[in-house]
């Protein structure tokens, strides 16, 4: 039945890749890596069908509707049959759409209860805490705190308790192939387990203020092997900065007001305001996906903040000079 | 209750212009304020159409630096808020204001200069919100307002502010209107007017008067409460001070779905007259297209949380609200096939208002079948807040309400200024309005389906982004163009437009049966009376000796009608509505809103009661005290009857006495609520301490305001009644109306006091 499905999905992909010649765009929401997500786009894909069939009908109808019986300027004609209505026929056109739609829905049943089952027990789980304009991962078993890009095993069931530390978010990749909203105040599960190896973006999808639409989502979903050499990187306090330049990097960390939001395991910094550093080093992106992780980048947002992601909650470093910036740049990039 | 027109007639000097605009700014005319109400929207239409060219320029590439990320977010919501709320309501209350009374054959609307506050109101209401541009404090919330973003930690700027209180107050003017129409509709059709008689326009108006007065009060009991969590320090939806921030959500969809409703079923109206009209025959299925937009309208208010399948709402939920929006699609779907059934075997006339009613089908199924996709909670999960959302939504917006608008514009044009619009122009404007919309909305669907999410000011450089922005972006500017020659049709048109006689379309409902523009009180000067009504056609029936007329009742649908008097005895709920006084049923449409406003404000208590188990409660409360002085209430409702009673009898004296028991005995309540209040205070529960305080307060404070209003209005009668304006039965329904809100307030009483007093004592 999987199979048939996600085969189904590629040929609409297909299909859809052809209205958009040129573009080479994928349609990621039909392009799943999860099962649960296969089944949503499967069923998406089989209700297309009976919507573009109704569509084509109305249409269609229209379209003979006015050719036939367009008024064609001719004289004395007799005035059309002044029909009122037919009640059998009304009934009947009300009654088909709804065996229609009860097929459609008894499906979406089974789809609902598809996504939302339980994980099992043995399920790795993940707290996904939205914050004002970044992600924050908190990985239970062993205990740490990441930001912005997220790791998990393929083949292993995931379980993402999503919630919010201040306004509502969402968290969204169209490759997993369902959203769930992250409310201060409630807990949400997304149990999901992806099948394919491969980096999948996704964003915030619920409008959080005046950098929604700079916080993306990055799942990293790595092989067994990858994940437990990323785990056993992760639960490591940073190391010590051991070069000088770095070494001047951290004392300015250490010195400024970085200390008041940021953490760095392993060193005074321990605050959960912003996102935790102490492997950013080892991140792709800064900012919630708003730039790669380079160097320059990174001086940069170090620097202007406010002009690579304006309105985020960081202020601008220009009172430091550009040696301090360098120093701290080549700091945090040295944090893998 | 008819108007004196102060249209001075034409033969006179032409007036200054001074005196034209006092003339317009004082007018009660239902065609002035109809003509305003247009005008409005058309002004703000073109503002909200300019908001989104912004939008879509910075769009247009990735990484965009067009707009800053405040300025995007401040554009969209205020291109959301505008195009509801000032757009599209003013162009739905426009026509309805200028047609129904003429429609159903009447002089003008049962409450005149009501309508007249209820457009000022509104226009008051559409300054408000948009003089934060000149402030520099624009809301930048989105239209949805979710809280808690609008909470004073995460929006310091007033923005929010101007939200709430513009458009509470454009709401306000709505519901005075949807109850002005509802009883515009009850008392004043002509005779032979018998429900199943009544045009489909004016019975989608209807319709949506209903939606308006039972949607609207929780959006304005949501806005009360996220007012007093800024500034009065409350935590309705504050999660840090204990309060939910999915309440918010279900309050606003609780109104924000029927929205939809009161915006797409005046264009369905529209659509079941022009349709007709211009295929020369009459409505396939009257009765069911008829009862379609009420079975919508019901469901409609059963559907809010489908916008809230991410939630997690539970499984139980998200199946209920999944299936009532599925089911909505039924009555739709029975609406465009009586379209397309009344176009088969007629003799289709090609003019634009036509053009467009045909778009509309097409375009409106298009965002209709999405828009079930929407139902279909595990399709939901995955593309809402996506570009897929702005892409159906936009559909059923632009392709349903905003393209049935324009039909109607077309096709009514003619009777409001007597001149026809220019057909040439209209072809211009349809061909490039179609071809706009569909290249603005279809692409965005593929965007939402790549990924897209809504809402955003900018985004990366990915695989065929820019070239779907970039089409998007064309179309919007290839829709504004052709709106540009629209505007155009409609100044030249005005000045040179071919002269269109009373019924330049030979279309068979009343407003037809008047000159154009109809003079003031649309019939009375027009020489003969109004043609008998026998059928939803009466000047089809007078052109049509012969031919046997089909009335459109529930069982004569398709058969030839039955000879039957003009005017039939009402029955049932009829007969009560036909007895009751106008004043009496304004004031009793007017408090059936305000049973939803109340209803809000109880479920907020009764959710936040007990929430805070530490903090204050109900059990901090003297319900001995407070049932001392509610006897006071209670017993004004007799004293009030028993005033009526009197003055029925013509026993000014009694009268008079009883009336002043009345307001005695409501002050009583006053003075006692204020002394809870007080010593409440003293022992420090003050309405910022927790959940419980907030509802406490709001509820029994909002009932309190009530009484204080009520009391003002017993206060004005009493003093007429002292000048001695009741005697001889004058103005009884005046002072009936006030009895009726009076038993209203006493009412909501007796449920506030047993929620929030006798479920202390349990």
């Amino acid at each position: 039945m999987r199979l048939t499905a996600s085969k189904r999905s590629r040929w609409v992909r297909a299909l859809w890749l052809v209205a958009l010649t040129g573009c080479g765009a994928p349609l990621d929401s039909f392009n799943t890596v999860t099962p649960r997500g296969d089944a949503v786009s499967a069923y998406f894909t089989l209700v297309l069908l009976p919507s573009f069939l109704v569509l084509a009908l109305v249409g269609g109808a229209l379209a003979y509707v006015l050719v036939r019986y367009r008024d064609r300027g001719l004289r004395d004609v007799p005035e059309p049959a002044q029909i009122h209505g037919h009640t059998r026929l009304e009934i009947a056109w009300t009654i088909a759409p709804v065996i229609l739609l009860t097929v459609l829905f008894g499906l979406a049943f089974q789809t609902m209860r598809t996504v939302e089952a339980d994980s099992p027990a043995d399920a790795l789980t993940i707290r996904v805490i939205g914050h004002q304009w970044w992600w924050e991962y908190e990985y239970a078993m062993p205990g740490f705190v990441t930001a912005n890009e997220v790791h998990l095993p393929v083949g292993r069931p995931v379980r993402f308790v999503v919630g919010s530390a201040d306004v509502v978010h969402s968290f969204w990749l169209p490759q997993l192939g369902w959203k769930k909203d992250a409310i201060p105040g409630k807990w949400n599960d997304i149990n999901a387990e992806f099948t394919e190896p491969g980096i999948y973006d996704g964003w915030c999808t619920e409008f959080c203020g005046t950098q929604h639409a700079w916080m993306r989502v990055r799942v990293f979903a790595d092989s067994p092997e990858q994940f437990d050499a990323w785990l056993h990187q992760q639960q490591a306090p940073a190391a010590p900065a051991a070069q000088p330049t770095a070494l001047r990097g951290q004392q300015i960390f250490l010195q400024n007001t970085c200390v008041n939001c940021h953490a760095v395991r392993g060193t005074v910094a321990q605050a959960r305001v912003g996102p935790d550093l102490t492997h950013f080093g080892a991140r792709t992106t800064i900012g919630a996906g708003v730039v790669a992780n380079t160097p320059d980048h990174l001086r940069h947002w170090l620097r202007e903040v406010q002009a690579v992601k304006p309105g985020a909650l960081m202020p601008n470093y220009t009172a430091l000079s550009d040696e301090e910036i360098a120093s701290l740049a080549e700091y945090l990039m040295g944090l893998e | 209750m008819a108007t004196i027109a102060e249209r001075p007639p034409r033969t006179m000097a032409p007036p200054r212009a001074g005196e034209t605009v006092l003339a317009w700014m004082t007018t009660v005319d239902h065609k002035r304020i109809g003509i305003m109400y247009l005008a409005t929207g058309t002004i703000f239409l073109a503002i909200a159409g300019l908001e989104a060219l912004l939008m879509r320029i910075q769009l247009s590439v990735p990484r965009g630096e067009f707009l800053s990320p405040g300025v995007y977010n401040s554009l969209f919501t205020m291109h959301g808020t505008t195009m509801i709320f000032l757009v599209g309501m003013p162009l739905v209350f426009g026509f309805a204001n200028y047609f129904v009374p003429l429609q159903i054959g009447a002089a003008d609307m049962v409450f005149p200069k009501l309508n007249a506050l209820s457009f000022w109101l509104l226009l008051f209401g559409a300054l408000l919100l948009n003089f934060s541009f000149l402030v520099g404090k624009v809301p930048d919330v989105g239209w949805f307002a979710y809280a808690p973003l609008t909470e004073r930690p995460f929006s310091l700027s007033n923005g929010v502010d101007y939200w709430i209180l513009g458009v509470m107050v454009t709401g306000v003017g709505s519901i005075m209107t949807a109850f002005n129409l509802l009883a515009t509709v009850i008392k004043l059709r002509a005779p032979g007017m018998t429900p199943f008689r009544i045009p489909i326009f004016t019975w989608m108006l209807c319709v949506v008067a209903v939606l308006v007065l039972y949607a609207l009060p929780s959006l304005a009991a949501a806005q009360v409460m996220l007012l007093f969590d800024r500034h009065l320090g409350t935590h309705f939806f504050n999660v840090a001070g204990g309060g939910d921030a999915v309440f918010w959500q279900h309050l606003f969809w609780f109104f924000g779905h029927p929205e939809v409703y009161i915006l797409a079923l005046p264009a369905f109206g529209i659509m079941s007259e022009v349709v007709p009209v211009f295929s020369r025959k009459p409505i396939f299925g009257y009765p069911f297209v008829v009862l379609s937009g009420w079975v919508i309208a019901f469901y409609s208010m059963l559907v809010w949380a489908h916008h809230m399948f991410s939630v997690g709402l539970g499984f139980i939920p998200d199946t209920f609200f999944g299936v009532t929006s599925a089911i909505i699609a039924i009555p739709t779907g029975v609406k465009v096939l009586s379209w397309l059934a009344t176009m088969w075997g007629g003799r289709i006339r090609f003019t634009t208002a036509m053009l467009f009613a045909c778009a509309l089908i097409v375009t409106f199924v298009m965002g209709g079948i999405t828009g079930v996709h929407f139902a279909l909670v595990p399709i939901d999960w995955q593309t809402t807040d996506t570009y897929y959302v702005v892409g159906h939504f936009h559909y059923v917006l632009f392709g349903g309400t905003m393209f049935g608008l324009l039909a109607g514009i077309y096709y009514w044009y003619p009777k409001i200024t007597g001149r026809l619009l220019d057909e040439r122009l209209g072809r211009w404007h349809f061909w490039g309005t179609l071809i706009g919309v569909h290249l603005t909305f279809l692409p965005m669907h593929f965007l939402g389906l790549m990924g897209m999410p809504r809402r955003i000011y900018t985004y990366p450089a990915l695989p065929g982004w820019m070239e779907l922005n970039i089409l998007i972006t064309i179309g919007g500017f290839l829709t504004a163009a052709a709106t540009l020659v629209f505007a155009w049709n409609l100044v030249i048109s005005f000045a040179r437009g071919r002269p269109a006689g009373d019924n330049p379309w030979d279309a068979w409902t009343l407003e037809w049966a008047t000159s154009s523009p109809p003079p003031p009180e649309n019939f009375a000067l027009h020489g003969a009376a109004l043609p008998p009504i026998r059928s939803p056609r009466p000047l089809y029936d007078s052109t049509h000796p012969g031919q046997p007329h089909g009335d459109a009742g529930l069982g004569a649908a398709g058969r030839a009608g039955r000879p039957e008097a003009l005017e039939e005895a009402p029955r049932g709920g009829a007969r009560f509505l036909s007895r009751t006084s106008t004043p009496v049923l304004g004031t009793l449409l007017f408090v059936s809103s305000e049973v939803f406003f109340f209803g809000s404000l109880i479920v907020a208590f009764i959710l936040y009661r007990t929430r805070d188990p530490l903090g204050p409660g109900p059990h901090d409360l003297d319900v001995a005290t407070t049932a001392l002085f509610s006897i006071a209430l209670f017993a004004s409702s007799a004293t009030i009857l028993m005033a009526e009673r009197r003055l029925h009898r013509g026993d000014q004296a009694g009268f008079q006495q009883w009336w002043l028991a009345t307001i005695v005995l409501g002050a009583i309540f006053i003075g006692g609520q204020l002394w809870e209040y007080a010593t409440l205070y003293g022992e420090g529960i003050t309405i910022g301490r927790n959940v419980f305080t907030s509802a406490f307060y709001t509820l029994t404070g909002f009932h309190g305001f009530h009484v204080i209003l009520g009391l003002i209005a017993l206060a004005v009668i009493a003093r007429l009644a002292l000048a001695g304006d009741f005697r001889d039965g004058r103005h009884e329904g005046a002072v009936a109306g006030v009895a009726v809100y009076w038993h209203f307030v006493d009412a909501v009483w007796v449920v506030v006091f047993s929620v929030v007093y006798l479920w202390a004592l349990l």
